[in-house]
């Protein structure tokens, strides 16, 4: 009986930010997760807008590894210790890799992008985008799926701003927490929420830190804060920003391009509306 | 206060707006009053123009007379004093240092 050969994994390019990284997909159930890996990054399997800037920063290759539960582990725990994402779960897989390849965009773009967690939303006809800066777990997502029908999806998770204020989208899967208190979240494509592309050359508009509480105003309250000041506020907020030369330069220069910082308490993600509509217009 | 020198610390960036500025500081990001501000500004003027005295230190009584000419002289307080807190809360924050530097715990910082 001859050893049956170890398949050949199967490469996917995944674009954010303005850099690729490519993921070599492997494990006995490379079928199943090339399938899924496609359909649910399939708006970043092509270079998203800007795309006249030129050719996409290289972020590596990360290996991604979905086996058989009675598959034998060796191979995917020796892919593990090497810094791939493995198991024998899909779901917990891709719950795995956009953390993943998020930190393979981020770092390929550290000290050249303004990167900061958050959601970013454009008009689809001009492409002026509003930034709107929020911490890990308060509500980006929910931003996304509620607006993103109105207004075009470039990230639920990190813009990254040029010097010229150009935005670099990363469309990536929404993640989704399925019922509460579940700890693997879904991977969710933009499309299936009905969510719109992004324009052709979004260009930063507005930059608003957002603070969502359950009782906090129906209508949105809506103050500016001095760029001094959301120097101290944003820099908590921004991917890699000591990799700049000038970082506060750099992080104020991108605010004044936004208009100033906007510090926004909100309800519900839907009264934001109006808001972006008028910033945008 | 007699004999305290101070000069800045090496801090990632300082970006100055009017009055107010903010500093960086490894990977913090403080806020600095108008007051604290003028202090950084006193010590940069004492770099020279193109930084070419950068590291030397200034004595603390230039920057009380510096804060004196742009705030005035406060009634009923120690402009030396004040000098020396706010030295010392920037000194706290890695923002200057102090020649001699303050003993530990001789300041929580406020400045900010």
């Amino acid at each position: 009986m001859t050893e049956q050969p170890a398949p050949v994994p199967a490469l996917v390019p995944v674009h954010g930010l303005g850099a690729v990284v490519t993921l070599r997909l492997g494990g006995t159930e490379q079928a199943e997760l090339l399938d899924t890996v496609r359909a649910a990054w399939d708006r970043c399997l092509a270079l998203p807008a800007p795309r006249t800037v030129g050719a996409p920063v290289d972020a590596g290759v990360l290996d991604v590894v979905l086996d058989a539960p009675g598959a034998d582990p060796a191979a995917r725990h020796a892919a593990i210790a090497a810094g791939a994402v493995a198991g024998t779960s899909l779901a917990d897989v891709m719950h795995q890799l956009s953390p993943a390849v998020t930190l393979k965009l981020i770092e390929s773009r550290g000290g050249d992008l303004m990167m900061l967690h958050a959601c970013a939303l454009a008009d689809p006809r001009t492409g002026r985008t509003a930034v709107l800066v929020a911490p890990s777990g308060t509500g980006k997502t929910t931003l996304a799926r509620t607006l993103g029908t109105s207004f075009g999806y470039l990230s639920d998770e990190t813009a990254g701003i040029d010097a010229a204020g150009r935005l670099h989208a990363y469309p990536k899967p929404l993640s989704v927490i399925p019922t509460p208190g579940e700890p693997v979240k879904d991977q969710v494509a933009p499309a299936a929420y009905g969510l719109l592309p992004v324009p052709p050359t979004p260009v930063l508009a507005a930059v608003a830190l957002l603070e969502r509480s359950e009782d906090g105003p129906e209508v949105p309250e809506v103050e500016a804060e001095p760029t001094v000041a959301a120097l101290a506020t944003l820099a908590g907020q921004t991917s890699y920003l000591t990799r700049f030369d000038r970082p506060l330069h750099v992080l104020a220069a991108t605010v004044e391009q936004g208009g100033g910082l906007r510090r926004v308490r909100y309800r519900e993600s839907a009264s934001l509306a109006p808001l972006l509509a008028e910033w945008l217009a | 206060m007699s004999g305290l020198r101070v000069r800045r610390a090496p801090v990632a960036d300082w970006y100055v707006e009017g009055d107010d500025s903010a500093v960086m500081v490894g990977a913090n990001v403080l806020v600095l009053s108008a007051l604290a501000t003028a202090v950084l500004e006193t010590l940069d003027a004492a770099d020279g123009p193109d930084g070419q005295d950068a590291g030397a230190w200034t004595d603390a009584t230039v920057v009380t007379a510096a804060l004196v000419e742009r705030f005035g002289a406060p009634d009923g307080v120690d402009v030396h004093e004040v000098t020396a807190t706010a030295l010392a809360d920037l000194a706290a924050q890695h923002v200057v240092e102090l020649d001699p530097p303050p003993s530990p715990g001789a300041s929580e910082p406020s400045t900010g």
